[in-house]
């Protein structure tokens, strides 16, 4: 039998299931089914002109994409300490694992925006070959996720440094688009940079 | 139940009733569902202007004159938009303009392709293809002002305080996703085949499906919405839903 004293945290279950905010899970699973389509998408096209996607793949550096990949990761890591800060109410280590978080952001930012202003500067655009389409168009929605995500941690950082408490969903719901931001990164690398023909 | 009520339930109901004639005129008798690949020869859509001409005429025709069916439901949505957004009414308008706003492409798109559709016998191939591509352009890179309409909406169902929200926030978050994810029509200019054109997987498939999957699902929420308000509206008045017709009808 429910009693009425048992409703309100009854309530609250599907919130304390999923961290952040219940309906921003609806945003974040259909991003990442449209990227798991783009994955489709490219592996169909790349077996039908698997020397161009190869050839093409070479143009781009490894390494870059590995220094991204952790910064990204590592960018995550401090938003994980920045939830876990907030939940023990102490908004001031918060603050600062957000303020990590963006600077790990911003090398990111740095580093890709580079990588496409030197593959610009070489010639190579979204037009060459279907190669780069896909790496300009993947790559560039998932840095428009990046850039949302950025400006969502710079919100975050001055909120924090106003108010003492009450930013428990704000910290977690950011925090888990933080980390499909970096999961959606962590297919795309593979895919572009490292899949051999 | 109250007269104000029953106009917002037949606001809500031109969603549905767009895109079923959306559907059924625009797309599958002025041949748009799917689209032509932007690759397809001149000649291949002048014969196809010439051998279907009036079907497209009639079928853009009652796609014209239901397009402003679309701003009646985005009307719907916007009254229920201020109900949850209290004193402001800044989100409500920017939805409602929105929807507005969106009836414009529409309508003259439609008017590109039924030119086409007008005398076709007498246009060089040139002109009818440029008409075709002229219109889909139009159509595709208007997104921003549904967009706006989907994001206003999104938001102001995401700020609603009451413990069951009117509508759902996985749906308003849905809402804002397909909103944001239409800036995918920014690619299709570029491309004539592949995903990324106008008949691509991504830019048409995929783009147009989620549209068609909000429509109807934010709609039946919205009636629900409607009733709550309804039912919240009699209880303000003390009166049940089984006794409204002895009821007088409540000015507000």
């Amino acid at each position: 039998m429910r009693t009425p004293s048992l409703s309100p945290p009854m309530r609250k279950t599907p919130s304390a299931a999923v961290p952040g905010d219940p309906g921003i899970w609806t945003f974040l699973a259909a991003d990442v089914a449209m990227f798991g389509l783009f994955f489709l998408i490219f592996a169909s096209e790349r077996v039908q002109a698997i020397d161009l996607f190869e050839q093409s793949r070479r143009l781009l550096d490894p390494n870059v994409g590995m220094v991204n990949t952790l910064f990204l990761l590592t960018s995550s890591w401090f938003m994980v300490g920045a939830a876990h800060a907030v939940r023990q109410r102490q908004n001031r280590q918060a603050r600062r694992f957000v303020g990590l978080a963006l600077l790990a952001g911003l090398g990111f930012g740095g580093l890709k925006l580079t990588e496409y202003a030197l593959k610009i500067g070489a010639g190579i655009t979204m037009l060459t070959n279907d190669f780069f389409t896909y790496y300009f168009i993947f790559t560039g929605v998932h840095f428009l996720h990046f850039a949302a995500g950025m400006v969502m941690l710079v919100v975050l950082f001055r909120r924090l440094g106003r108010v003492r408490e009450g930013h428990g969903l704000w910290t977690d719901s950011i925090a888990c688009y933080w980390h499909m931001v970096d999961l959606l990164w962590l297919m795309l690398f593979p895919m572009l940079y490292l899949m051999r023909s | 139940m109250l007269d104000e009520f029953k106009y917002w339930r037949l606001c809500a109901w031109a969603g549905p009733a767009f895109m079923s004639v959306f559907i059924v005129f625009w797309g599958i008798m002025g041949f748009n569902l799917p689209p032509f690949s932007g690759a397809l020869p001149a000649d291949d859509i002048a014969a196809y202007f010439r051998d279907n001409a009036n079907t497209v005429r009639l079928g853009m025709v009652i796609a014209m004159s239901f397009a402003v069916l679309y701003l009646v439901w985005g009307l719907a949505i916007a009254k229920v938009v201020r109900k949850v957004e209290g004193e402001s009414d800044i989100l409500s308008t920017l939805a409602l303009w929105g929807a507005g706003l969106t009836v414009v492409p529409i309508l003259v798109s439609c008017s590109g392709w039924l030119a086409g559709a007008y005398r076709p016998e007498s246009l060089p191939a040139s002109t009818l293809q440029l008409l075709y591509d002229w219109s889909w352009l139009l159509i595709d890179l208007a997104y921003s002002v549904t967009t706006l309409q989907m994001v206003a909406l999104g938001a102001a169902f995401l700020s609603d305080k009451r413990e069951v929200p009117l509508i759902p926030r996985w749906l308003a978050w849905y809402g804002i996703w397909v909103g944001v994810s239409f800036a995918a029509e920014c690619l299709m200019p570029f491309f004539k085949s592949g995903p990324f054109e106008r008949a691509g997987i991504l830019n048409f498939w995929i783009e147009f499906s989620i549209w068609f999957v909000w429509c109807p699902t934010l709609t039946f929420h919205l009636l629900k919405a409607i009733r709550r308000l309804e039912d919240e509206k009699l209880a303000r008045h003390g009166v049940t839903r089984d006794v409204t017709d002895m009821a007088p009808q409540a000015a507000e």
